[in-house]
């Protein structure tokens, strides 16, 4: 990075923490510093749930599932219009309603105590593992791309989150997600135009889209049905409905985003402007990483993305190994570029016959690269045993780094920071108001004061940022990152959404049955995860009918007590 | 829904609505439900397009 990226960077990173802190601190009561004070409108909302959702992992990541897999993770998202639509309509009224800070408040005054402490603890080893992902993914990369130290990145990144979080409760988090937010999008866009840019001359979009479906990239919808198939059409819309549900209706730093609204107005169009844009952000977001792989394939593409660890290979007593498979890999771009140049020149000329036959030829030049690179991954895990062999994620910062102008590169970084300092900061936040209000003010002390309630909460912020910190320099680089946190919250999120369905429409319901049917939904659905090759969207929906049905079952079969009697 | 009227609280900020041009809320939910769809179809005019 040149000296003009470092001032882009600076100065983007520094105006908001600054900014956050000044301008918000000095909450003085419980409500301004967890809601706000409800003083949201929608526009800060709406930005603030879309950037709560799309941490840094969105921004690396993404590309490099786009890159590899194609569009067919932006079905993952098509269930989640409809999810905000309930959430706005059935969810979002409830709440405001009860005035609750967090929304497992509502499960104690439905059923008792334990199924409130139960949704909150759910929630809290679900999100307090998923920080320390959000804090690491960023960290790893960026240090392993421009040799930042990891342990000070992630203190780095940490630290900032937390003093304006602390200093400026929810409202802060609220606002500098709005201008993190809009960092984001200007850097994607201009990234996304030095891609297009990149092109060969001769070589429209247009032609880029076609080579890129020839390969198989573009397959944004694929409506076959296979219950092990992770993203298709069937799963998006039913497991992803699911997993939008409970995450934007029962996990805390969502529904910390729109309990800050002035009204339910203001929440429910928040929400809907999440619905509105978040397929075409991701799907444009896969194009993004589509187009690079095009870019790639008539500028050659190193065999493995994580040049770090592929230099350790070189070096290593496997070098000459390495260097063969290099060799082998120069030959197959090459054969991979002709056969591209042929199938657009057969593509122009109209030639149907030939186009085919050049389809074929591109087809076979990726399946070689795809089993030479399968190859080289063997042989750097062999080289480099501690090396990690899963390099998707180093796609497009590595691409970014070799092609973007002077103070784009450095506007881009500035993007991924923003991206996960805005999801950490809601995490945190949520973390901190979950553990005062559920356990701090219910539990530990529930006669404290205003005053000590407010400096436990900042505490408890404090030291969730320390846990996720702590758990960021411990991680070691999981699957896809995107994938990690997506699997992570199925694990969780059927069960906790089950128990919020059953609160609001089985009327019938109570409290054991409740909580006995989730702690059965959860072994079973840890066991579906641990046992079986079941797709993990499908977790959130067999997780959400297993405590369902068993509540229902439960409460018919046994001798228990009704939902407003037990306790 | 089942909510026991104690906890039904009246200071609740009130819902004022939808934008007037679309008058009621349902209306949102469906214009917001059919640009989805229109949006997923078209993605899948695309996937089939480029597919060849």
């Amino acid at each position: 990075m040149g000296t003009l990226d470092w001032l882009v960077l600076w100065a983007t990173t520094a105006f908001i923490v600054i900014w956050g802190i000044v301008r918000y601190r000095g909450a003085k009561t419980m409500d301004g510093y967890l809601r706000g004070g409800s003083s949201l409108r929608w526009p800060t909302i709406g930005l603030s749930v879309m950037a709560t959702q799309a941490s840094a992992i969105t921004f690396l990541s993404v590309p490099g599932q786009g890159y590899e897999d194609g569009m067919r993770f932006v079905q993952f998202y098509f269930g989640l219009p409809l999810a905000m639509v309930i959430v706005a309509k059935v969810f979002v009224p409830i709440y405001y309603r009860m005035r609750v800070y967090t929304a497992y408040e509502y499960l104690e005054r439905r059923f008792d105590l334990k199924v409130r402490l139960l949704g909150a603890s759910l929630f809290l080893v679900s999100r307090g593992l998923a920080a320390g992902i959000t804090i690491y993914a960023p960290a790893i990369l960026l240090s392993s791309i421009l040799g930042w130290p990891l342990y000070w990145t992630n203190i780095g990144i940490g630290f900032a989150v937390v003093l304006y979080t602390v200093a400026g409760g929810s409202k802060a988090v609220s606002q500098t997600q709005k201008q993190q937010m809009i960092v984001v999008l200007a850097g994607l866009v201009a990234t996304g135009f030095v891609a297009c840019g990149k092109l060969p001359s001769g070589v429209g979009v247009d032609d880029a889209v076609s080579l890129a479906g020839a390969l198989g990239r573009v397959n944004a919808v694929d409506a076959s049905f296979a219950l092990n198939d992770r993203y298709n059409l069937w799963s998006g819309l039913t497991g992803g409905l699911f997993l939008a549900l409970a995450y934007f209706g029962t996990d805390q730093s969502q529904v910390g985003r729109y309990l800050g609204g002035r009204s339910v107005t203001e929440s429910r169009l928040g929400l809907l402007f999440n619905g509105m844009f978040k397929i075409p952000m991701q799907a444009g977001i896969l194009f993004l990483g589509v187009m690079v792989f095009v870019v790639h394939i008539f500028v050659a593409p190193p065999v493995f993305w994580n040049g770090p660890t592929l230099d350790a290979a070189r070096a290593s007593a496997d070098g000459p190994k390495i260097a063969l498979i290099e060799s082998r890999w120069d030959a197959d771009v090459t054969a991979r570029r002709d056969a591209a140049t042929a199938f657009l020149a057969a593509r122009d000329a109209g030639d149907g016959a030939a186009e085919a036959v050049a389809r074929d030829r591109l087809s076979a030049a990726q399946a070689q690269m795809d089993a030479t690179r399968a190859d080289a991954k063997v042989a750097i895990a062999a080289a480099v045993p501690e090396a990690e062999t899963k390099d998707a994620d180093y796609i497009f910062l590595s691409f970014a780094l070799a092609n973007l102008p002077a103070g784009l590169l450095g506007l881009l970084v500035a993007v991924i920071l923003a991206a996960a300092m805005s999801s950490i900061a809601s995490e945190l936040s949520a973390l901190g108001a979950t553990t005062t209000v559920d356990y701090y003010r219910r539990v530990i002390r529930p006669r404290a004061s205003e005053g000590r309630t407010l400096r436990a909460s900042k505490l408890f912020t404090v030291g969730w940022g320390v846990v996720a910190v702590a758990f960021a320099t411990f991680a070691s680089l999981l699957d896809n990152l995107i994938q990690a946190v997506n699997i992570l919250g199925s694990l969780f999120y059927g069960t906790v959404l089950g128990i919020f369905l059953t609160a609001f429409f089985l009327q019938r319901v109570g409290a054991t049955a409740v909580f006995w049917a989730a702690v059965v939904a959860e072994a079973l659905v840890i066991g579906c995860f641990a046992f079986t090759d079941i797709g993990y969207l499908w977790f959130n929906v067999i997780g959400c009918g297993a405590v369902m049905f068993g509540a229902l079952a439960l409460q018919r079969a046994l001798p228990l007590k009704g939902p407003h009697t037990a306790g | 829904m089942n909510i026991p009227p104690d906890i039904a609280r009246e200071d609740a900020p009130p819902d004022d609505g939808p934008p007037p041009f679309l008058r009621r809320w349902r209306n949102v939910y469906l214009a917001l439900l059919i640009a989805q769809t229109i949006i997923i179809g078209l993605l899948a005019l695309l996937t089939a397009t480029a597919s060849g």
